[in-house]
């Protein structure tokens, strides 16, 4: 463990602070002046980006141990402490929040027409409170984020969004605190048998994790119930299948910045819950429960995909698309090793860099057009050439082609989701072509065709628009063509996630380096030992998974 | 994992490999955004010489590259002709749990060029720059619309992707490739997107080819299970091994290792089928014909289409392993090759024959293949490339001459007037026919002789079948395309009723230079002096289908070509097809220069041979 910095000397602190400085310095400024408004809010997470660029080069990448650690007393009598800290999964979304960040200002320049002065403020603490979320060390500080992130959004919605907004924004409100109330219930019911069992009161998450074998050791349901609770109350924000209802309406309705900020970072709340907390306090309970969980994940590959196919409003068909990239990426989680989990750490940060773009590309022509059904358009290649390129690039990377980031998540999810459950991965990977299938689809009856009147006229994309596609485009194609820096980042954290999760996993590596070992000797020696420990591995580990615990 | 240990096939590292797939790729990177900004600024698009320059000079030296590197792969000893160039690591398995353990294994961007990368390369690289240059004539009327460099963009692109399948070290770098070349494929096939057609037909080319990947990926999945890498070097080196045990369990299956062999070759051949037209995934590139012509003849018959005999080829250690993957290769092959020709025959599109018949004659490929005969497969791939690049840009001409008239019904009595045309496109209907002496008789007798020899020497008889099936397919080849010569360049000219000088107007002199191409459509040129003279489209258009006639001469160099793979590549295999015996025989060479090895053959070849050169 690194040793605990100061606040004061706390960068992701002051990251994370950022933006809220910022909301309170907006907070000053008359509310008249509009180019203040947005100038400020751009300049703030631009400096907020480039304050956190420097973590990139900080983060050692030898250990998964959590690094730039402070930890102060905060209420004492419930053993809470404001405790921050990051590791190399946390600190990926947290980069990704900080990139996603400026873009979602800049987007809105154009896009927001009235009461500049509340919604750059609401974006500020928006970004504040999911970037709290990451860097929080502490269940207690985790939940506190968790749902002040939900406050901005529900104005965001609420009061810039499209016609029927209310409903959105409150269906979005009550699905989602209804998860966070399963989650908090969890979270007390760890913590008092925490309590229970080591008289400790501690809401820090290295300690709740530390509770897993306790937990498995209780007697009834009790691991059972608490893996549902931790399942429900990510299952929603993530959301698959079938609590996805909120998603699409409050895509559609939400403002195209708040689209992006729900798909790019909301969205992988769900899936860093997953990652961060079901998986290492109940991984035997997860286990036991994963057909279940498999089930809803591969319906919401699937599903998300054959609605996305049938959907007239380009918004929604996002919307749908997100639900199936994000079964993709629980279907990594499940997996529960190297690849899968890796796969779907990627797959968060592509999902947020592929899918805020299409995001941004359905606010374009929705800024000019003020429609966004898909029967409205058609041949906008040959007014908007610059656009469709960059449309192009967008749905390439949706789809997976290899070269660009989509690819490298897909691929190894289905990787590592093959070596754990190969049958559900062969189903997932039909959704693969449903993918390509309605992404092309929309490409095809928005982009080409012939062209009409109206859209003949629409211009093309503007300095400003071009200027905040092109950072995505950048990451799209150096995730795809060189991602090892990040799975470099994130190597050392998961091995430590494996071991959680399955302490026997890299117990065979030793093995596999004896066998390479006397391969490398006599070729034919290896040829038996080879064959007995595969099949000895493939059998263990049912039981294993009871037995240890 | 066993990674380090798997024979290292002797390779020499070079340092420029990556500029042959890289030059067609700055290519399309350089005109693409040039005209992203002239259009982005409302400027005029960049002018067609410039983007010719650039588009062509990227293609012209990725060839000389490629020649270069191939007389240094002769310079090298036999038994280790390969080069070899890795860029940086694309990405990371490490920590997979497969047979044997957990894996170290890196993805890296590696290219590798060896015997077989080597025919692809020249392929690729050769008839893809002269189907660039088919197209600086062709696009003429795009060249002044703003277009133009979109569609040399595509091109490049659609080469670098088709180089990386080509020669690429590993599964990753091929399906990069492969999946590249169908996006390519989309765009050129939706060139002229404001038709609703050719939009539709890319879409629908790229989700069945789409449909193909998923066995592709299934299979290349099963592969990392079994073998803990996607490295094609390290798969020869330990093939032997996997074939040494008594048996294997993945998944807590267990089964033998021919049982894998087997199932893997099954989902591989579903991608093959996808890319490369077969039942029933041929679908798509009948359809994709919307395509300008030259997009037919680069990637609907001469490169993209065969990536799944590519694919097949340098997973031959997987298929010479799998007797019930290369009886299935056998016979959709055969299928295919029997079913497609009998469309072809009632084709009146020209460019429809021409497609049905690509999809037949990978048929016999695919035959070739799966009667373990994969140099013979190679071959055809190579022959079938120059003389349907030749067919098609024909067709091309023929098309661009009748007005963008593709139905046959309207066409009639154009020998006179486009004498090279029809010179050309005779002689390549004569070498698709099987007509000795042109190459298409060296390479599809061969196939059907190892066809029939399966039956004759080893008694399968699913080889019998097919092969009754794929000469039925020949004699249909012979007709549909004799129909179509006849219909297109003899009788009289039936367009629209009209006086063919007028309608089926003639290109510019071929002296002069591209630009006097786009004038052919303004009715102003019928009075010009050579309005009423038969006339040939200019130099660049008809002299790329005659360069494409190189294949005349590769019936005597082809299989040679070919046979360097013999060495180096191919496993010898436990299948009940004795696979590949080195050096290679070919059937026909040895009936004309006299050798026959053994004595069975004789009877063979009077079967199987006698018909073909019949044909």
């Amino acid at each position: 463990m690194n040793p605990s910095l100061p606040w004061f000397q706390n960068l992701p602190l002051w990251v994370t602070a950022v933006p809220l400085i910022g909301a309170l310095i907006l907070l000053l400024v008359p509310k008249e002046k509009r180019r203040v408004f947005e100038l400020g809010a751009l300049a703030i997470t631009i400096f907020d980006f480039l304050l956190s660029v420097p973590l990139w080069f900080q983060y050692d990448r030898s250990t998964a141990a959590v690094q730039w650690v402070t930890s102060l007393p905060w209420i004492e009598s419930l053993g809470v402490r404001f405790s921050i800290g990051l590791d190399g999964i946390s600190l990926m979304l947290f980069l990704l929040t900080t990139f996603i960040g400026f873009i979602a200002v800049w987007c809105s320049f154009s896009a927001i027409e009235e009461r500049h002065k509340e919604y750059y403020v609401w974006l500020m603490i928006m970004q504040f409170s999911m970037l709290g979320v990451f860097i929080c060390q502490d269940m207690f500080l985790f939940y506190l984020f968790w749902e002040l992130m939900l406050v901005p959004m529900y104005f965001l919605i609420a009061i810039w969004g499209g016609p029927q907004r209310l409903y959105a924004a409150i269906k979005l409100f009550l699905y989602t605190l209804t998860g966070s109330v399963l989650m908090l219930v969890a979270i007390l019911a760890i913590y008092f048998l925490q309590y229970k069992t080591t008289g400790r009161l501690d809401f820090s998450i290295a300690s709740f994790q530390a509770m897993a074998p306790v937990i498995a050791a209780q007697g009834g349901n009790f691991a059972t119930l608490i893996a549902l609770a931790l399942f429900l109350g990510f299952a929603i924000k993530v959301p698959m299948f079938p609590f996805h209802t909120w998603l699409p309406d409050a895509h559609v309705q939400a403002p195209t910045a708040g689209s992006v900020i729900l798909a790019g970072i909301l969205l992988k709340m769900g899936t860093y819950g997953f990652v961060r907390f079901l998986l290492p306090i109940v991984p035997s309970a997860t286990k036991a429960l994963m057909p279940w969980f498999l089930a809803l994940t591969l319906i919401g590959v699937i599903y998300g995909a054959l609605v996305a196919m049938i959907q007239k409003d380009m918004k929604k068909l996002v919307a749908y698309s997100s639900v199936s990239h994000l079964g993709l990426c629980m279907l990594g989680v499940f997996s529960m090793n190297p690849n899968g989990l890796q796969g779907a750490i990627f797959q968060m940060i592509n999902h947020g860099i592929s899918t805020s773009g299409l995001f941004l590309i359905v606010g374009i022509v929705y800024e000019r057009r003020h429609t966004r059904m898909i029967a409205d358009f058609g041949g906008l290649s040959k007014s908007m050439p610059v656009y469709a390129t960059i449309f192009m690039i967008m749905t390439m990377s949706s789809i997976g082609l290899p070269g660009l980031n989509g690819f490298i998540g897909e691929a190894t999810i289905l990787m590592g989701a093959f070596q754990a459950h190969p049958w559900w991965a062969v189903v997932a990977t039909t959704g693969i072509i449903l993918g390509a299938a309605y992404m092309l689809w929309l490409y095809q009856r928005v982009m080409f065709g012939p062209i009409n009147e109206t859209n003949l006229k629409m211009k093309d994309l503007n300095a400003r628009e071009i200027a905040y596609f092109a950072p995505l485009i950048v990451a799209a194609f150096w995730i795809g063509l060189k991602p090892t820096p990040i799975m470099e980042v994130l190597a050392k954290p998961i091995e430590k996630l494996v071991t959680q999760v399955d302490p026997s996993f890299y117990q065979r590596e030793a093995l596999a380096k004896v066998q390479a070992e006397a391969a490398r000797v006599g070729m034919a020696g290896m040829a038996a030992p080879a064959h007995h420990e595969a099949e000895s591995h493939e059998s263990a580990p049912a039981g294993e998974a009871h037995g240890e615990h | 994992m066993i990674l380090e240990t798997a024979a290292m096939s002797a390779t020499t590292q070079i340092s420029w490999l990556w500029l042959i797939p890289f030059l067609p790729a700055f290519g399309a990177l350089i005109n693409g955004v040039r005209g992203l900004i002239c259009k982005a600024r409302g400027y005029q698009a960049p002018s067609p010489k410039s983007v010719d320059i650039i588009a062509l000079g990227s293609m012209g030296i990725a060839f000389l590259l490629t020649v270069v590197a191939f007389a240094k792969l002769f310079t090298l000893d036999p038994s280790a002709r390969s080069l070899s160039q890795n860029l940086w690591t694309w990405f990371d398995l490490g920590g997979a749990k497969v047979f044997g353990g957990l894996t170290q294994t890196r993805i890296n961007w590696a290219y590798k060029f060896d015997a077989l990368s080597a025919c692809m390369t020249l392929l690729v690289t050769g008839v893809g720059f002269l189907i660039h240059l088919f197209s600086t004539g062709y696009m003429a009327e795009e060249r002044h619309d703003g277009r133009y460099y979109r569609f040399m963009t595509y091109l490049n692109l659609f080469v670098f992707s088709m180089l990386n399948l080509v020669l690429g070290a590993n599964i990753m770098m091929m399906f990069l490739g492969w999946e590249g070349v169908g996006l390519c494929s989309y765009l050129l096939i939706g060139f002229y997107f404001d038709l609703n057609s050719a939009a539709i037909a890319g879409k629908k080319a790229f989700v069945t080819n789409r449909i193909g990947d998923f066995g592709f990926m299934l299979g290349f999945f099963l592969l990392f299970m079994l073998y803990g890498t996607l490295d094609f070097d390290t798969f020869m080196g330990m093939t032997r091994h996997l074939l040494a045990q008594p048996h294997i369990t993945v998944f807590g299956i267990t089964h033998a290792p021919t049982w894998w062999f087997n199932l893997i070759g099954c989902c591989l051949f579903v991608g093959a089928c996808g890319k490369s037209a077969q039942i029933p995934l041929y679908v798509w590139l009948p359809d994709a014909m919307a395509g300008p012509t030259p997009v037919s003849a680069l990637i609907h018959a001469a490169t993209m289409v065969t990536s799944g005999l590519y694919m097949i080829t340098r997973l031959n250690f997987v298929y010479v392993n799998a007797p019930v993957a290369l009886s299935v290769v056998l016979f959709v092959g055969a299928l295919t090759a029997l079913v497609a020709a009998s469309m072809g025959l009632a084709q009146y599109d020209i460019k429809k024959v021409l497609a049905y018949s690509t999809v037949s004659q990978l048929g016999f490929m695919f035959m070739g293949m799966g009667a373990g005969a994969f140099t013979a497969g190679m071959f055809h791939v190579f022959t079938h490339a120059f003389f349907k690049a030749a067919l098609f840009l024909g067709s091309g001409s023929v098309i661009m001459a009748c007005h963008h008239e593709q139905d046959m019904r309207n066409m009639g009595g154009l020998r006179k007037k486009m004498p090279w045309t029809y010179a050309s496109m005779g002689i390549a209907t004569l070498a698709i026919a099987g007509i000795f002496p042109f190459s298409g008789f060296f390479s599809k007798d061969e196939i059907l002789w190892k066809v029939f020899e399966g039956w004759y020497t080893e008694g399968h008889t699913l080889n019998l079948i097919a092969w009754v099936m794929g000469m039925i397919g020949a004699f249909m080849t012979a007709f549909y395309m004799t129909r179509l010569m006849v219909m297109t360049f003899f009788g009289e000219y039936r367009g629209a009723g009209h006086d063919p000088y007028h309608l089926c107007k003639p290109v510019e002199d071929h002296h002069h230079d591209a630009h006097a191409a786009h004038g052919h459509d303004d009715p102003a040129d019928h009075d010009s002096v050579h309005g009423h003279e038969p006339h040939e489209v200019p130099w660049n258009m008809w002299r790329p289908h005659v360069l494409g006639h190189l294949h005349l001469g590769s019936w005597r160099h082809g299989p040679g070509l070919v046979d360097l793979q013999g060495g180096s590549q191919l496993v010898q295999g436990q299948g009940l097809r004795d696979p590949l015996p080195q050096p290679l025989p070919l059937g026909s060479q040895q009936v004309l220069c006299g050798r026959v090895l053994r004595g069975g053959h004789h009877r063979a070849l009077q079967a199987a041979g006698g018909p073909a050169l019949g044909l």
